[in-house]
């Protein structure tokens, strides 16, 4: 492993040629990988798409055209237009714009928890790993949507009372908008959901590498514990977690999509790709471009993270292939 | 192998205990006063103490926390959850549950048996021919039908199939039984999502298999390449195979929340959106309950099943 080579080269510095880092070795691998490459371009679009939605979208998502309504694709709307005349070229991308935004919370929020509990179980033991592990285990044993669902159900009445509460207290106007608390009840709900995935594979990751060679030999030549864990356990793990956030993300869009779908995700008036295919689905025989436009545009958002995150894995840990 | 079960079950109770605790205490605690929201139902929106108390009573909310967890495992083993006070006509929960379930098992197992038939052979097929041009075409096939999330699957799939090249029927609503042609595209479409799982399972395990000497000792005794895959690699490579059919469960779990709505089925799905869409607590919790019991049952399934094939397991685990 490169891990070693590197660590090797610091007491040996005679060792020729200038070991590759783990992460110089992990890009020429990665770009070398040409579904990899071609989902990290469409994901760069994406987020780019996410981050300047405004400039882009010809037109305001809201917008009613009362002239031009339910029109195939045109110049002038390039993925034609909904049942109320809206352009929904300028939907779509606010609606790409709504899941990145969901998505960049929810993928930091469950790496937090995730590392957080899976590292502290395996490095605490006990019955504090006993405990994160029956949580882990039982979170893991539902349909994920099925669940993420539920404690949006039953989280909804809280937080709109927090938020009232919170009103109360600073007038902050946007705590009484319906779209600010449909996005922190996504938030809450997939957040809720998701971390046990991560934190299962880094209290594994924790509980392995202890155990590994290359961790006894550091100990046996009197490495600290702190140069241990920032040079060999950090890195190692951390592999893992990209690898884990970035597939992770595309269906953080994903599940914002599906609970918008259900009408228990972000409604209307905010724009969500989700809510849009539902919309079209009433009249999917006269109208299919209402759900194909924005049913692609997510197909296509989702392939690209699985690629990167398939490539991300091969690069990164090159031993763990095909699980 | 008695003793394998056992073990295996009670196992599992553990688990069982931290998924019922989950739907208990979120149902129960995490959401509005039920008592309240009845009260200002029954009292047109005015509080009142004397029907507030009443209501706590007749919804037994009054007792210990420990006292109403038992009660609830109690009721929820009997398939009782009470009625639902959130939608048109206060319906029995658990009789709603035990009308769609049945609806929903048969286009799971339709859609579980397509992924077993299609997925198997193709994974099997992927790894004999590994890295050529029909492996990666059959995963980069199976990695875009999973990925394509269900709900835009199906409604693509009504476009193209039956709007654009009128190859299936039109699809009618509700359920016309598992052997239907109006079965068949829910089904795929279901089928669809936990594919990709089986195939790259599948895939990985027949090339595991691949590499082991009795391959090669089968080879030197001159079986054509068919008759090994057939007789030894097939057989060997399938228990490790077994593993994913719990997850696949979960999987086609979560789609047919989806499926059924898109096709308008009236299965455990339908019961949870409507509920989901109603804010009806009690009935959500429910069909958590349920689905996540399905998965639980199906991963014991596999367990057996496991144990049964593979004399190591039975043994050592």
């Amino acid at each position: 492993m490169t891990a070693n080579a590197s660590a090797a080269s610091v007491s040996e510095p005679f060792a020729a040629p200038k070991p590759r880092s783990l992460w110089t070795d992990a890009a020429r691998t990665f770009s070398r990988n040409k579904a990899g490459m071609t989902g990290l371009v469409v994901a760069i679009l994406v987020l780019l798409v996410a981050a300047f939605a405004p400039l882009i979208a010809p037109y305001d998502f809201a917008d009613q055209d009362w002239d031009h309504v339910r029109e195939g694709p045109s110049a002038q709307h390039l993925m034609g237009t909904d049942s109320l005349g809206r352009d929904l070229f300028s939907r779509v991308v606010m609606g790409v714009r709504t899941a990145v935004f969901v998505a960049m919370i929810v993928t930091f929020s469950t790496a937090m928890i995730g590392v957080l509990v899976g590292a502290l179980g395996a490095l605490m033991g006990g019955w504090v790993d006993a405990v994160a592990v029956w949580i882990m285990d039982g979170l893991l044993n539902f349909p994920s949507l099925w669940l993420a669902a539920f404690v949006s159900v039953v989280s909804k009445p809280i937080i709109a009372r927090l938020a009232q509460n919170i009103y109360a207290a600073t007038q902050w106007s946007f705590m009484q908008d319906t779209v600010v608390l449909d996005y922190l009840v996504v938030f809450v709900c997939l957040s809720f959901v998701w971390w046990a995935g991560l934190g299962r594979l880094v209290r594994g990751q924790v509980l392995s590498l202890r155990e590994k060679e290359f961790i006894e030999a550091q100990r046996a030549i009197g490495a600290p514990p702190m140069w241990i864990t920032m040079r060999h356990l950090v890195p190692n793990v951390l592999g893992q977690v990209i690898v884990h956030m970035s597939s992770q993300f595309g269906f953080a869009m994903l599940s914002e999509s599906s609970l918008s779908f259900l009408g228990i995700g972000i409604r209307p008036p905010g724009a969500s790709l989700g809510a849009m295919i539902f919309a079209g689905m009433a009249n999917w025989r006269s109208d299919p471009h209402l759900v194909a436009m924005p049913g692609l545009t997510l197909a296509v958002i989702v392939l690209a993270f699985v690629f990167v995150g398939d490539a991300l894995n091969d690069a990164l840990n090159p031993r763990i292939r095909e699980r | 192998m008695v003793r394998y079960i056992l073990r295996r079950v009670a196992a599992m109770v553990p688990l069982l205990l931290v998924i019922v605790g989950f739907v208990f205490f979120l149902g129960q605690y995490g959401a509005n006063d039920l008592a309240m929201s009845m009260t200002l139902r029954v009292n047109d929106g005015v509080f009142d103490a004397q029907i507030y108390e009443a209501m706590r009573q007749k919804l037994d909310l009054s007792d210990p926390v420990a006292v109403r967890f038992m009660r609830f495992i109690g009721n929820a083993a009997r398939g009782e959850f009470g009625v639902s006070y959130a939608l048109q006509g206060t319906p029995d929960i658990g009789r709603m549950i035990a009308k769609a379930l049945p609806i929903s098992m048969q286009l799971g197992l339709v859609s579980m048996l397509m992924c077993i038939v299609i997925g198997i052979p193709l994974g099997v097929i992927s790894a004999a021919w590994r890295n050529s041009a029909a492996d990666y075409l059959i995963v980069g096939g199976a990695t875009v039908l999973s990925s394509v999330p269900a709900f835009v699957l199906a409604p693509i799939a009504l476009v193209v199939l039956v709007g654009q090249l009128r190859i299936l029927p039109t699809v009618g609503t509700g359920w016309h039984g598992p052997f239907a042609q109006e079965t068949l595209l829910p089904a795929a479409c279901l089928a669809a999502g936990p594919l990709l799982g089986i195939v790259r399972y599948t895939r990985a395990s027949v090339v595991d298999t691949l590499a082991q000497e009795y391959i090669r000792a089968a080879r030197a005794r001159g079986l054509a390449e068919w008759q090994v895959i057939v007789r030894h690699v097939i057989k060997n490579s399938m228990t490790p195979v077994l593993t994913t059919l719990g997850l696949a469960t979960a999987r086609l779990l979560s789609g047919s929340i989806f499926i059924e709505t898109v096709f308008s089925i009236q299965g455990l799905g339908s019961v949870a959106v409507t509920a989901f869409q109603a804010g009806d607590i009690q009935t959500v919790a429910a069909t958590t309950l349920v689905s996540a019991m399905i998965v639980m049952a199906a991963n014991i399934l596999v367990d057996l099943l496991y144990g049964m094939l593979d004399p190591r397991v039975r043994l050592t685990a």
